[in-house]
C-alpha cells in the first residue's frame, strides 16, 4: 500500500538485517525464558506448598512435602524414562594436545621436541624423557569445566643416586600428582626435575596445551599407536589397543628425546540432547565446552555434578550467562543411575528437552 | 506448545519488517525501532506458541506498548531521522524525490503522537482499521477519526504533493 515516498522515508529491512535480527532475537529470548522459568518454578513451588498444607490440614496427608516432591517431581525435575535399546551415539568433540619439550640453559633452548596427540574424549598420553642420568615419565589426561581446563598430571622422576659395582644401580623414584587448572587456550609448563638444574645442567621443561589445542601449523605425520611390538613378558597395554581402536593418533617433530605413548579410557558419561520436535540432537560431555542446542541457543554449556545425596545432577546454561541463568536442570536419583538413563525436562523456555545419558 | 523453527520464522519474516517500520515512524529512530522489534520477538519466542494470526496481533500490541514505553523513557519524541536531514543539508542540489520525501517526513513528524501511531500501524504494519483499534485499545470510530485527521493534516502540509500516497490509505 505505501507509495514509493513512504518506502523511501522508512526503508524495509534487508535480508541480511532480517537474519541478524533473528539471531539477536534468539539470544535475547534466553533471558526472557530464564525469567519465565523462574516464575514458573516459583508458582509450582507455591502450588506444591499449598497442596501439602491442604493435605496436612485435612489430616489425610501422611506424606510430607518431601514425599510429594519425590512422587510428583520437584519443579523442573526430570521424568525418568527407560533408555531405548538402540540409542544413536554421537561422538564427542575431538581433543587435541600439543606438547613441547625442551631444555634451557641461560635462556638458550636446546633439544626441543614437539608432539601432538589427538583423539576422542577419554584420550590420555604418557610422556617419557631424560636429562643426563635422570629420567621422567608422566601421564596426562584432561577435562573441561566451562572455560576451565583441568589437566591431571601423574608424574614420576627417576635419578641414579649411585652406581656401586657390581650391585645394581641405586635409583631414586619420586612420584608426584598434579592437577593443573587453566583457562581454556592457556598452556601449562612443567619442570620435571625442578625449577633449577643441578650444577651446570640445563632445566628441563615441558609445555602442555589442550585438550582443545589448535591444529599443528605445519603438516605433521600422524601415526596410529603401534600395537605390534611390546615386550614379551608385558604384552601390549590394553590402553594402547583401545587407543588404536578409537583412532587416537600421535605426531612428533623436533630432535629432542621425547617419547609419547597414547592411551584411551572410557569417559565417565556422555549426554545426548533432544529438544522438542527439533532435531538434530547434539552430544556433549560433562563439563562441556560451549555447544549449541538448536532452537534454544547457539552457545550453551552443560555442568554436571553430584549433589550431597549422590544424585547426578546437571544444568544447561547460556555460555554467555552466569551459572544462575540456567536453561534446564535436573537430577537422576542415585538409585536410578543404572536403570534409567534418559530424562525429560521442561526448559525455562517451556520447551521439552530430553537429556539422555549414554553409557560409554 | 513450543515454537517450532518453521512457525516462528514464518511469523518473524511476515511481521518483523512491518513492525520495525511502524516503530521507526513512531519513534523517529531506526535503531530504537529495531531494538523494540527485537525485544518484542524475543518475548514472543520465550512464550508458548501461538497461531500465526494471534501471534501477529500479539506482536503489534506488545511492540506498540514497548514503543510507547520507549517514548516515555526518552520523555520526548525523537526528531524523525535527523541524520537524513543533516545529510540533505549538505547537498548542493537536492533531487526532487528527496525533497518530496523530506517534506513528507516533516509533515509526518509534525503529527500528534496519537495520529502518527495509527498512521504507522496503517501504512507500515499494514493493519486493518479493526486491527489497529484492537492494537491501540481504542474504539474503531476513534481510530478512523485519527486517521482522517492525519490525512487532512498531511495534505494541508504537503500542499497537494504526495497526494496519491496519502489517498492510498
Amino acid at each position: 500500500m505505501p507509495g514509493s515516498d513512504w518506502d523511501r522515508m522508512v526503508a524495509a529491512p534487508s535480508e541480511a538485517e532480517l537474519a541478524s535480527a533473528l539471531a539477536e532475537v534468539r539470544v535475547r529470548a534466553i533471558g526472557h525464558s530464564v525469567r519465565q522459568g523462574k516464575r514458573r518454578r516459583l508458582i509450582s513451588g507455591l502450588a506444591l506448598l499449598v497442596v501439602a498444607a491442604a493435605g496436612a490440614y485435612a489430616g489425610r496427608a501422611t506424606v510430607g512435602l518431601g514425599a510429594i516432591a519425590r512422587r510428583a517431581g520437584a519443579p523442573s525435575s526430570p521424568n525418568l524414562l527407560p533408555m531405548p535399546a538402540s540409542s544413536p551415539y554421537v561422538p564427542g568433540p575431538v581433543q587435541r594436545f600439543h606438547i613441547t619439550n625442551w631444555s634451557e640453559l641461560d635462556g638458550v633452548r636446546m633439544n626441543e621436541a614437539e608432539g601432538w596427540v589427538e583423539g576422542p574424549l577419554g584420550t590420555f598420553f604418557t610422556l617419557r624423557g631424560s636429562l643426563g642420568e635422570r629420567s621422567f615419565a608422566g601421564t596426562v589426561s584432561a577435562n573441561t569445566y566451562g572455560d576451565t581446563t583441568v589437566l591431571n598430571v601423574q608424574m614420576y622422576t627417576r635419578s641414579v643416586l649411585d652406581k656401586p659395582r657390581p650391585a645394581a644401580e641405586l635409583i631414586q623414584e619420586v612420584r608426584t600428582g598434579r592437577v593443573v587448572r587453566l583457562v581454556r587456550g592457556q598452556g601449562a609448563v612443567l619442570y620435571p626435575f625442578g625449577l633449577r638444574g643441578q650444577g651446570d645442567e640445563p632445566v628441563s621443561m615441558i609445555r602442555l596445551e589442550g585438550p582443545y589445542a589448535p591444529e599443528p601449523a605445519a603438516s605433521v605425520r600422524w601415526q596410529l599407536p603401534d600395537t605390534s611390538g611390546g615386550r614379551q613378558n608385558s604384552g601390549v597395554s590394553p590402553w594402547l589397543k583401545e587407543a588404536r581402536a578409537h583412532g587416537v593418533r600421535v605426531a612428533r617433530s623436533g630432535f629432542g628425546a621425547l617419547s609419547i605413548t597414547v592411551g584411551y579410557s572410557q569417559p565417565p558419561m556422555r549426554f545426548r540432547f533432544t529438544l522438542g520436535a527439533l532435531s538434530p540432537s547434539v552430544a556433549v560431555v560433562p563439563q562441556s565446552p560451549p555447544f549449541a542446542i538448536p532452537g534454544v541457543s547457539d552457545s550453551v554449556r552443560l555442568w554436571t555434578h553430584r549433589d550431597r545425596f549422590g544424585n547426578l545432577c546437571f544444568q544447561v546454561f547460556p555460555a554467555r550467562g552466569g551459572r544462575n541463568a540456567f536453561l534446564a536442570e535436573g537430577c537422576w536419583p542415585n538409585d536410578a543411575t543404572t536403570g534409567f538413563t534418559r530424562l525429560a525436562v521442561t526448559t525455562a523456555q517451556g520447551q521439552r528437552l530430553t537429556v539422555e545419558a549414554i553409557a560409554p | 506448545m513450543i515454537w517450532t523453527e518453521e512457525t516462528f520464522q514464518s511469523v518473524f519474516r511476515a511481521a518483523y519488517p512491518r513492525l520495525v517500520r511502524a516503530a521507526q515512524l513512531m519513534l523517529g529512530d531506526r535503531e530504537a525501532a529495531e531494538d523494540v522489534a527485537q525485544e518484542t520477538f524475543a518475548r514472543l519466542l520465550a512464550r508458548d506458541q501461538l497461531v500465526a494470526a494471534d501471534a501477529e496481533r500479539w506482536v503489534f500490541r506488545v511492540g506498540r506498548n514497548l514503543a510507547i514505553s520507549r517514548i516515555r523513557q526518552v520523555k520526548r519524541l525523537l526528531p524523525l531521522s535527523r541524520a537524513a536531514q543533516d545529510e540533505l543539508a549538505t547537498w548542493d542540489v537536492v533531487p526532487d524525490d528527496e525533497r518530496r520525501v523530506e517534506r513528507l517526513r516533516g509533515a509526518v513528524g509534525a503529527l500528534p503522537a496519537r495520529q502518527r501511531e495509527v498512521v504507522a500501524l496503517r501504512i507500515y504494519a499494514e493493519l486493518s482499521y479493526e486491527e489497529i483499534a484492537r492494537t491501540v485499545g481504542r474504539s474503531l470510530g476513534s481510530v478512523k477519526q485519527d486517521l482522517h485527521r492525519a490525512k487532512l493534516a498531511l495534505k494541508a502540509r504537503l500542499n497537494g504533493t504526495n497526494a496519491e500516497s496519502i489517498d492510498a490509505w
